[in-house]
């Protein structure tokens, strides 16, 4: 089964490593797309949603501006259409209260920067299991 | 004396962050280096249970060569002034926050947004700043903390 994945990141250089790194991995993709802050993010989410087709799995930053990433997950918790959407936070701020705090909110996995393209992959594996791991070719 | 091992973690993170994500080695933590020229010079400033900022200053040709590794180009094929500017930022981000989160395991801290600064901007000189140049395989790359907690153990 391929993936339709959102990344939310206000750096448009980050947002092209995690889809260069997603392409690369081996995932199966069918669909990336990309947003500036939570609130883009959002927009996209029910956009596709309507759409029918939806998105399997979330990658969120958390510093950005407008909403940033625990605003994003705390919204995606109240919107019951999107709240069984996994989100994957991936960030610089690894400290132990911000993972916890994060987890709470609904946050499903976490990945802290530098992060090596294996990482990625493996908690994709382990937040959608192995089933989307699919080679491409 | 500086908290926990400052300096060692400053360059370990560093270290990381250009390893990881940016296919390049850091060949010494520690080299002697003039402030280079016609430099790209990053400032990102942290708060939270201690408040500080860190500067990092490279060459152009260097900021230009992390730039094409972190964006996949293809060999070659130089990095626009956006993309290179979008990109010392991130890695800006990345240094900082991997050193504090060695640091501050237990607290909160919020990562101003990183800030690139002109050419002729120099870095901050104070006492309670740690320098650290390193030795890069595309150029040396010069480290500038400012942290409060060095104010404390100066």
């Amino acid at each position: 089964m391929a993936l339709r994945v959102l990344i939310v990141d206000d750096a448009p250089a980050m947002r092209l490593y995690i889809r260069r790194t997603l392409q690369m991995s081996g995932l199966a993709l069918s669909a990336v797309f990309e947003a500036g802050d939570g609130k883009e993010g959002i927009a996209v989410l029910e956009r596709e949603h309507l759409q029918g087709a939806g998105i399997d799995l979330v990658f969120t930053d958390i510093n950005m501006p407008v909403m940033n990433g625990e605003e994003f997950v705390t919204q995606l918790q109240q919107e019951e259409r999107l709240r069984e959407v996994p989100v994957l936070v991936i960030s610089t701020d690894a400290t132990k209260t911000r993972v916890l705090r994060l987890r709470e909110l609904g946050a499903r996995g976490y990945i802290s920067k530098p992060c090596a393209p294996e990482m990625i992959r493996l908690k994709v594996e382990q937040i959608l299991g192995r089933d989307y791991a699919a080679a491409l070719c | 004396m500086l908290p926990r091992c400052a300096d060692v973690d400053l360059v370990d993170a560093a270290s990381e962050v250009l390893g990881m994500m940016f296919f390049t080695d850091v060949m010494n933590g520690n080299v002697v280096a003039d402030p280079p020229e016609r430099p790209v010079t990053v400032k990102v400033e942290f708060q939270g249970a201690s408040s500080g900022m860190l500067h990092m200053s490279m060459p152009r040709e260097t900021a230009e060569a992390l730039a094409a590794n972190f964006l996949g180009l293809p060999m070659g094929e130089a990095p626009t002034e956006e993309q290179m500017n979008d990109v010392v930022n991130e890695l800006g981000n990345m240094v900082c926050g991997s050193f504090l989160s060695k640091h501050e395991s237990e607290e909160l801290f919020d990562l101003a947004k990183p800030e690139i600064l002109a050419a002729a901007a120099e870095l901050p000189s104070q006492v309670a700043t740690l320098h650290r140049s390193l030795q890069l395989d595309n150029g040396n790359m010069v480290l500038a903390l400012s942290w409060d907690r060095l104010n404390h153990a100066a």
